[in-house]
């Protein structure tokens, strides 16, 4: 997973230049043992990939490490690839200087842990956190990630019948899509428990929900049959990793974004087989 | 009946099965801190395997693979 | 109208906060996902309206993106979060899925289409609908990111 290569002198000619990301004074750390590059590396790359795995832009991710190699006294480069990171921290000493590449882990998408890392990183500037403190409560932060997983299958649940109603559907139509994004949440739900790959849990959750959501065809009580089916899968659009790839973009890190971009669209493809499927075998014609 | 008739039954039953098997899934766990036949292999038809099995070789040690990547990936 | 401008607001900040529990945002940060969400929501319903704005779903999307960024800049040192962590949960609702689905669609009938009449119309299909979807996605990201480059120092510091 990483490299522990000794570095070598002719290293140090890397040009470090972190001016682009914020303003970055070298601070003296004030506790009396100050940690070493390789330390203060092999946490940040730790952070790293926790932080990329939860869906956090790269923006995001270059600003809380260099904020916190700030604040530990160091100056860091890093790459972002979409499934490694790869940092080089240095001291003030020449002979101080480490590199390390890991492996982003695969986690599902979370905003609490996000924003708990990144309110880590302000601490670790603002109350002068120690490394082996910083450590401890990062270790803290991302075990104790959970959610109540019955609470999010009834918001989800309830979010896309209210989405039908958006889309023009009358009360029927929503019921209908509030039954249908619960059958195939909860076996959403219960596939990635079973660790499924991911494209065939959209493929089936996309295929049973429209099956489901075509009961208005089948048992023709509302006004708008169409709606119902077509907004049954809308809870299974990736609009994270669309928003996230396009802020990439924007910032110009094209390989993650290109890579983001990809992974949403293999899902919206497995989405929509799964809804054609169930649509033909339901003998409803949309397209 | 018609066919279409058929799937949209068999489907909902199925799923109507798998939302009450999760809750009284949910229920033991609760009453007892741990599910039950946690330890014991249960001999299944249909397994799903990982990206990683291809490169699987007879001996080798059976274990997950740190590339499994898509596994809860976009939850 | 009045009815259908408060149902929209509403129906888009149940949607919001619903979508926002996918990818976990943090409790705290529902009220506000879900107000967000709702005013950006209303602003692009007003502007759509042939009757009020008019718009086409392209600017109407950039118009409400730019509002609901400033909003999230704005309300992030109130709610202690970073202002994506409900900034991309508000644009949720207005993520075009159904295009997204549709071009596909459009793609697998292409496919399957014998005519070559059938083939053009699929394929327009296809192509219309992706383009669209791409080009309101940008829209959103790009509209939806001014105010945080506007606004920098707010927008980064808050979750000190």
């Amino acid at each position: 997973m990483r490299q522990d290569n000794p570095v070598t002198t002719t290293m140090t000619n890397i040009i470090i230049d972190s001016g682009n990301v914020e303003a970055c004074d070298v601070a003296q750390p004030t506790s009396s043992h100050r940690p070493s590059a390789k330390e203060v590396c092999l946490f940040l790359s730790d952070y790293a990939v926790t932080l990329l795995a939860c869906g956090a832009t790269c923006i995001r991710l270059e600003k809380n490490i260099n904020r916190m190699a700030c604040a530990f006294g160091k100056r860091m480069e890093v790459t972002i690839m979409p499934r490694h990171i790869h940092m080089t921290v240095c001291g003030n000493n020449d002979d101080d200087i480490f590199t390390s590449i890991a492996t982003v882990k695969s986690a599902p998408i979370s905003f609490s842990l996000n924003t708990a890392l990144s309110r880590l990183s302000w601490n670790v500037k603002d109350e002068g956190l120690s490394l082996a403190e910083a450590k401890r409560r990062f270790r803290k932060i991302a075990s104790c990630d959970s959610e109540n997983q019955w609470l999010t299958l009834l918001l989800a649940s309830l979010a896309n019948a209210s989405f039908c109603g958006i889309f023009g559907g009358d009360l029927i139509a929503m019921a209908i899509v509030f039954i249908a994004t619960a059958a195939g949440f909860n076996l959403k739900q219960v596939l990635a428990g079973r660790h499924v790959d991911a494209r065939v849990i959209f493929f089936l959750c996309a295929f049973v929900s429209s099956i489901i959501g075509a009961a208005d065809f089948l048992f023709p009580s509302g006004q708008t049959p169409a709606v119902a089916v077509g907004t049954s899968v809308l809870y299974l659009v990736p609009g994270i990793p669309f928003l996230n790839s396009f802020s990439d973009l924007l910032y110009r890190h094209y390989i993650c974004a290109f890579s983001r971009f990809t992974d949403a669209v293999v899902l919206t493809g497995c989405l929509s087989l799964g809804l054609c499927l169930g649509m033909w075998a339901m003998k409803v014609g949309m397209f | 009946m018609s066919a279409s008739l058929i799937v949209w039954l068999s489907v909902a039953g199925i799923l109507f099965l798998i939302f009450v098997i999760r809750i009284i899934a949910e229920v033991n766990v609760s009453k007892r801190g741990e599910p039950r036949n946690r330890h014991k292999r249960t001999f299944r038809i249909i397994e799903l395997g990982h990206a990683d099995d291809e490169f699987f070789i007879p001996g080798d040690a059976a274990g997950q693979s740190r590339y499994d990547d898509y596994d809860q990936y976009y939850n | 109208m009045l009815f259908d401008f408060f149902k929209d607001a509403i129906l888009a900040a149940i949607a919001a906060i619903g979508f926002g529990a996918i990818s976990r945002i943090p409790r705290r940060a529902y009220l506000w996902c879900g107000l967000i969400a709702a005013i950006g929501h209303s602003i692009r319903f007003l502007l759509m309206n042939p009757d009020v704005g008019g718009l086409h779903i392209l600017l109407a999307t950039a118009m409400a993106s730019i509002i609901i960024g400033t909003l999230a800049v704005f309300a992030s040192p109130l709610a202690k979060t970073p202002a994506e962590a409900y900034l991309f949960p508000s644009l949720l609702p207005m993520i075009p899925g159904i295009y997204a689905y549709k071009s596909f669609g459009g793609m697998v009938m292409c496919i399957l289409g014998e005519t070559q009449e059938q083939f053009n119309y699929y394929f327009y299909q296809f192509a219309e609908n992706g383009l669209v979807c791409i080009a309101i996605i940008m829209a959103m990201v790009i509209g939806a990111t001014i105010p945080i480059f506007t606004f920098k120092g707010t927008a980064f510091t808050a979750t000190r």
